[in-house]
């Protein structure tokens, strides 16, 4: 890229951060309700952990994170005869159209979605991993997204001391790192800044099309992913890990999932693995996206199987596809495991699985 | 101070010492691959390729489709050619009713390569993809074999089979198996892929 069109580029990047800025800003200004903070909708977090108590540790601990930061919350019992009432089954991907129901009943602003990607009560080494997004109901799009995940072994100091061994108190640290970036009510977050493009660690298994900079996609959607591996759940989790990711970087505006749920349930099929022309026709009529992510988990060990790696490792491709002319736009490959960030002995080791997937997305995404 | 090695004070036992690390590196990276290339066939007439699903032969059962999404990374990042859309390239033999790419008629690439707009067309099958035993340790080993055949008669204009990895001169003696298999295979594709265009 040549010296101006990296000007061009860096202005052009701060420039939407200073209106993503202001837009938030007025977002949190014009939703508030007169009688508190701005209402948010905490809708019940898929899970996909595999464990089915994984969400009585998890859910309990959500309203109390949100309150301290000033917002409002809808009754937890009222949503739950409004799902059971709309029969809405994916809690975590309502439409537009189920969210301003939700605003119309509720005056709800803000719905908080997410899935509960790990959970493993093992003894003596708890393991947690969580995702979410909060979504503005008036827009449907996402404003907040970030995941977290640990392990009781995460907290061990010196001499061995300071370990999580109750799932409990692990799951408390997990929400708050959740949320740690997450405004008070009435504070706009920092001015996100788009991350750039570059090459990064994961440059040497990836395709670039030069069109990323000269018309790059504005409006982006992740369509499931393959699942290539033997963990149930491991696309939908890297689904939504994605999600984060992309949303993270501030490049392209990111489509909730929600909104691609839908879409799908209206052309009454799903694109699994690749995508044909026609398709792709369709999918640019009803979707109003740009381009979209397609790809395949290949490897999503958590390093709780018997006979596997004991540290979590993940492989995954992906590539993403102008609706337009079904030209690939970038295509890429990317593995991480534990011991890639290893300095000695375990520091520096990420022994859970969510922080180890979003880190391997981010290196990934960092080459869009 | 910088001391310039030039081939007249280059002592007998330097020399030994240069071709047998020259030798145990070449033996390192696995065996240059074997290729065919048509000198008749124009290859700047290939502007658009797709790739076919790959005839799986290794344990892994999917190595085909692993090899494949790396060829295509591969021949895309050569900025020479513009790769088919894998889903589109279902679709089509899908509509041709072919299910087996490995026994493909000239007159089905003919098709095939009309409905897809390309020029070529690459069939091809992935042979090993697996960890092998070479003495005490498990080292990566990949073998790709691939076809191009030109769309408009249906005929193969290049060919190019190799194998990456596996008992290196390296393994044998040291144990060193190096890469992982996912950067072995990678590796593969690439030095595959470059016969095409060198």
């Amino acid at each position: 890229m040549s010296n101006g069109s990296r000007l061009a580029s860096a202005i052009g990047h701060k420039l939407c951060a200073l209106v993503f800025g202001v837009g938030l800003a007025l977002l949190v200004g014009v939703a508030s309700t007169s009688e508190g903070g701005m209402r948010i909708a905490i809708l019940p977090f898929q899970n996909v952990s595999g464990h089915v108590q994984a969400p009585t540790f998890i859910t309990p601990l959500l309203e109390p994170a949100l309150r301290d930061r000033g917002y409002d919350i809808v009754e937890p019992k009222a949503l739950e005869s409004f799902l059971a009432q709309r029969r809405i089954r994916a809690p975590n991907k309502l439409s537009l159209e189920q969210l301003l129901a939700l605003r119309d009943q509720f005056g709800a602003a803000l719905a908080l979605m997410g899935s509960i990607d790990l959970f493993a009560d093992t003894a003596g080494n708890p393991q947690w991993g969580i995702s979410a997004r909060l979504r503005d109901i008036g827009s449907g799009q996402i404003v907040w997204a970030d995941a977290a995940g640990f392990t009781g072994d995460d907290f061990t100091g010196f001499l061995g001391l300071g370990t999580i061994t109750f799932p409990e108190q692990l799951a408390v640290k997990t929400v708050q790192r959740l949320f740690r970036n997450l405004p008070a009510e009435g504070m706009a977050p920092d001015a996100k800044r788009p991350v750039p493009s570059g090459p990064g660690k994961a440059s040497r298994w990836v395709f670039r099309s030069p069109r990323l900079d000269t018309d790059p996609p504005k409006r982006i959607a992740v369509f499931p992913f393959e699942n290539g591996t033997e963990r149930r759940g491991a696309a939908l989790i890297v689904d939504d890990l994605l999600t984060v990711g992309l949303f993270q970087a501030g490049r392209f505006q990111v489509e909730d999932p929600g909104e691609v749920y839908r879409g799908f349930q209206f052309l009454g099929f799903v694109p699994y693995g690749g995508i044909d022309l026609e398709t792709l026709q369709v999918i640019r009529d009803n979707f109003g996206v740009d381009a979209v992510i397609v790809g395949r988990v290949e490897d999503y060990n958590e390093g709780l199987r018997p006979g596997v790696s004991a540290s979590p490792s993940i492989a995954l491709d992906a590539r993403m596809l102008d609706v337009r002319t079904g030209e690939i736009l970038w295509m890429g490959y990317h593995e991480a495991r534990a011991e890639d960030s290893q300095i000695v002995l375990e520091f520096g080791m990420i022994k859970s699985m969510v922080p180890l997937g979003m880190k391997a997305i981010a290196e990934l995404v960092a080459t869009m | 101070m910088v001391r310039v090695i030039s081939r007249a004070n280059f002592q007998p036992r330097q020399w030994v010492t240069t071709l047998s690390i020259a030798l145990l590196l070449s033996g390192c990276g696995g065996m240059s691959p074997t290729t065919y290339v048509n000198p008749k066939y124009d290859f700047g007439l290939v502007k658009r390729v797709a790739v076919l699903p790959l005839e799986n032969l290794s344990p892994d059962q999917t190595a085909g489709e692993k090899m494949r999404k790396l060829l295509i990374t591969e021949l895309l990042a050569t900025g020479v050619v513009d790769v088919v859309e894998p889903g589109q390239v279902s679709r089509v033999l899908a509509q041709q009713n072919i299910q087996n790419p490995a026994a493909m008629t000239p007159e089905e690439f003919k098709k095939v390569g009309a409905a897809l707009d390309v020029q070529m067309l690459v069939i091809g099958s992935v042979e090993s993809f697996e960890r092998v035993q070479v003495g005490g340790v498990q080292a990566p080993e990949v073998t790709l074999s691939l076809r191009g055949v030109e769309a408009e008669s249906g005929t193969i204009v290049w060919a190019t089979s190799h194998t990456q990895g596996g008992a290196t001169v390296a393994a044998r003696l040291f144990g060193l198996t190096g890469d992982s298999l996912s950067e072995v295979a990678r590796q593969a594709a690439h030095d595959a892929v470059v016969t095409l265009f060198r």
